[in-house]
């Protein structure tokens, strides 16, 4: 009998994760206090502990599932990271978040108008809106918004640069 | 009447009709769940009287759930996962050119289905209510441990998957301030952290971004401009009424199912139209008709999804155990008004309570009127773009979760869970149990940490009370169901 190969999957990164979160926890909590009258049952380090070890047991299940049933799982080879990103639309789903990091970065900076509006040109047009569309909608959903929650309901959404011009 | 009359003002019913509109227009868009269009309507009640937040939320998740049928009907494509099993027979009567009565029965049967489901809530609630005031500590931990789990081990695929999920939910909720001494855990110095993982910011990501993420990645560039053309999209209600009349025992039985599943925590208004769908066949006298565009077969699953609405709201108001995503969602609103979802509420609340009924009653009224408005503005629904649609969301999506408290970290908390929701469900790990985890943690582990001070740390009395051991003993049953029945069937190959 040929012993087959270990082909890393999907559930063995599934298992690592849930051991590495587990191992963060455990790591963590003894230097949380003891609970009422000492009792390490009541304490704030119990719970999460508790959560840590069924965490393992799922981890420790989903590697032994993995490797048992390898043969129904893509393996993860260097070329699945390669073909991460290959396809067009993939590429854009990352650019997408990285338009939304730069709009966290840069919303109390530029303020909720220029932010809003410049983050839903560089979506629309990403998307591939064409130009009177991006920005007839961009104008559109910012001016909305403003609407609701800056003017309706009166929430504060930071005015940026444009406070030194008024706005 | 005073109830009827104090939700039958301007100022309700101007934000709850639009909020109905909405969940026509996001419930009738291909891949936009129900849950999503209650995620998206959350932020405008922040600043609204309750009961105006609570109508919103009520009304958007009927007309949501119904309106996932419409394209269901016309394209064979559900609009929500809660019409998947409306396709099956809506989609062939529209192939035989019997589109438009299909529609009209389909919404019929969701405004009874929602009535009934409602009625069923007012009359059960209160019952449940005053035996629920004797649980203790004891019994709430049991409890709020079985919704959890129910929902690990009925939602879609592998069972550790969605104890994966779940737990997941339950470890971030332990981040913050602990419940009992005030120690800061897992906070890393962080004010944001202190105070505790805010489940809004995190469901809007989950249900919100990730979809986004997911339809930008699978949807090729040329077809995201495309819009989903439609003519002669309209409802013929002449033969309707013949056709219930006909099958009144058929959407009586889809309704009970449809609140009861509803009413288990985990199981939502997709898992109860599928059952019913399955009923209603083996109890048809031509259950061979099912499939071919039979109206039983369109009668059970709309029938059903919406009366599960009804039934989700029976765990969330009686022990503040969230039905469904929506009734989670619903229970953090209910909290940040400052009421307490459970047994108490019924006398702390009662007005509330009783406008809360009044609402999801009147709203199935006007889901008749807007569900027709939108069976026949679908046409027009369908010529917005998808890259357009798309850019909404994702910028309702992040203003929404700012406007929770003016924060930057909150949008952070967005992306965050939204990057992580998309790489869960290609791993194939479901998201309710992980938002369920999130919202019952404290009240699972302040209800087993209080009753462990208690006994000075014996477990013994978690076990030995009647309801405990009840609760126990199901709750071992739920995980061994599962196993079992794969032994039975590996034995009998």
């Amino acid at each position: 009998m040929t012993k087959k190969p270990f082909r890393f999957n999907q559930e063995h990164i599934i298992g690592l994760v849930c051991l590495s979160v587990s191992a963060i926890i455990l790591s963590i909590t003894p230097t949380f206090p003891k609970g009422k009258a000492n009792i390490g049952l009541t304490g704030p380090a119990f719970f999460p502990d508790l959560l840590a070890f069924v965490f393992i047991l799922c981890g420790v299940y989903q590697f032994w599932y993995g490797t048992v049933n390898a043969a129904s799982h893509a393996p993860i080879t260097l070329d699945t990271f390669r073909n991460l990103f290959k396809k067009k639309e993939t590429r854009t789903a990352y650019l997408i978040i990285l338009f939304m990091v730069g709009f966290i970065l840069l919303f109390d900076a530029l303020g909720f108008l220029l932010t809003t509006f410049l983050f839903l040109i560089l979506f629309l047009l990403r998307l591939g809106a064409s130009r009177w569309q991006t920005f007839f909608y961009a104008f559109f959903f910012t001016a909305i918004i403003y609407f609701l929650f800056g003017l309706l309901f009166t929430i504060s959404l930071p005015s940026g640069i444009l406070a030194y011009v008024g706005l | 009447m005073d109830a009827i009359l104090s939700v039958l003002r301007v100022e309700i019913l101007i934000p709850w009709i639009l909020a109905m509109v909405l969940g026509i227009f996001v419930g009738a868009m291909p891949g936009l769940t129900a849950t999503m269009a209650v995620a998206l309507i959350v932020p405008l009640t922040f600043h609204t009287p309750p009961i105006v937040g609570l109508a919103m939320i009520l009304g958007v998740s009927f007309t949501a759930i119904f309106a996932g049928d419409i394209p269901a009907t016309f394209l064979r494509v559900p609009g929500t996962p809660a019409s998947g099993a409306a396709v099956l027979d809506g989609y062939e009567m529209n192939k035989q050119g019997k589109g438009p009565l299909a529609i009209a029965l389909d919404l019929t049967c969701s405004t009874l289905g929602g009535t009934i489901g409602v009625l069923i809530l007012i009359t059960i609630s209160p019952i449940l209510a005053s035996f629920a005031l004797q649980f203790t500590h004891f019994e709430y931990f049991w409890l709020a441990l079985l919704g959890l789990s129910m929902s690990a081990v009925i939602t879609k695929g592998s069972t550790m998957k969605g104890l994966i999920s779940m737990t997941g939910g339950l470890i971030l909720s332990t981040i913050g301030l602990d419940i009992s001494t005030g120690y800061p855990r897992f906070s890393f110095g962080s004010t944001y952290l202190m105070s505790g993982i805010n489940f809004i910011p995190v469901m809007i990501g989950l249900f919100g971004i990730s979809e986004v993420l997911r339809s930008i990645s699978i949807t090729s560039h040329d077809q995201l401009g495309d819009a989903a053309i439609v003519s002669n999209v309209k409802a013929d209600f002449r033969s309707v009424g013949s056709i219930m009349g006909r099958n009144k025992r058929l959407i009586l039985q889809s309704s009970v199912i449809g609140t009861l599943i509803g009413a288990l925590p985990g199981a939502g208004a997709d898992i109860a139209a599928w059952v019913a769908y399955g009923m209603a066949k083996k109890t048809s006298k031509t259950p061979e008709k099912f499939g071919t565009g039979s109206e039983e077969g369109v009668i059970a699953p709309t029938t059903a999804n919406n009366a599960a609405l009804g039934g989700t709201w029976i765990p969330a108001l009686v022990f503040g155990i969230p039905g469904d995503s929506i009734t989670a969602i619903v229970l953090g609103a209910m909290m940040m008004y400052g009421l307490k979802p459970g047994p108490l509420v019924f006398q702390g609340s009662r007005d509330l309570v009783n406008q809360i009924f009044t609402v999801a009653v009147i709203s199935q009224f006007f889901l008749l009127i807007l569900g027709y408005l939108g069976i026949r503005a679908f046409t027009w629904f369908f010529k917005f773009p998808r890259n357009v649609v798309l850019a909404g969301i994702t910028i309702f999506s992040i203003i929404g979760a700012y406007a929770l408290r003016s924060s930057v970290f909150d949008v952070g908390l967005v992306l965050v869970f939204g990057i992580l929701g998309f790489l869960m469900e290609r791993v194939t790990i479901p998201l309710p149990p992980f938002i369920l985890g999130l919202i019952l943690g404290p009240m699972i582990e302040e209800n087993l940490r209080i009753g462990l001070v208690k006994t000075s740390g014996n477990f013994w009395p978690f076990f030995n009370r009647p309801i405990s051991a009840l609760f126990a003993i199901l709750l071992v049953l739920i995980f061994l169901y599962e196993p079992v029945k794969l032994l039975i069937q590996k034995k009998r190959k």
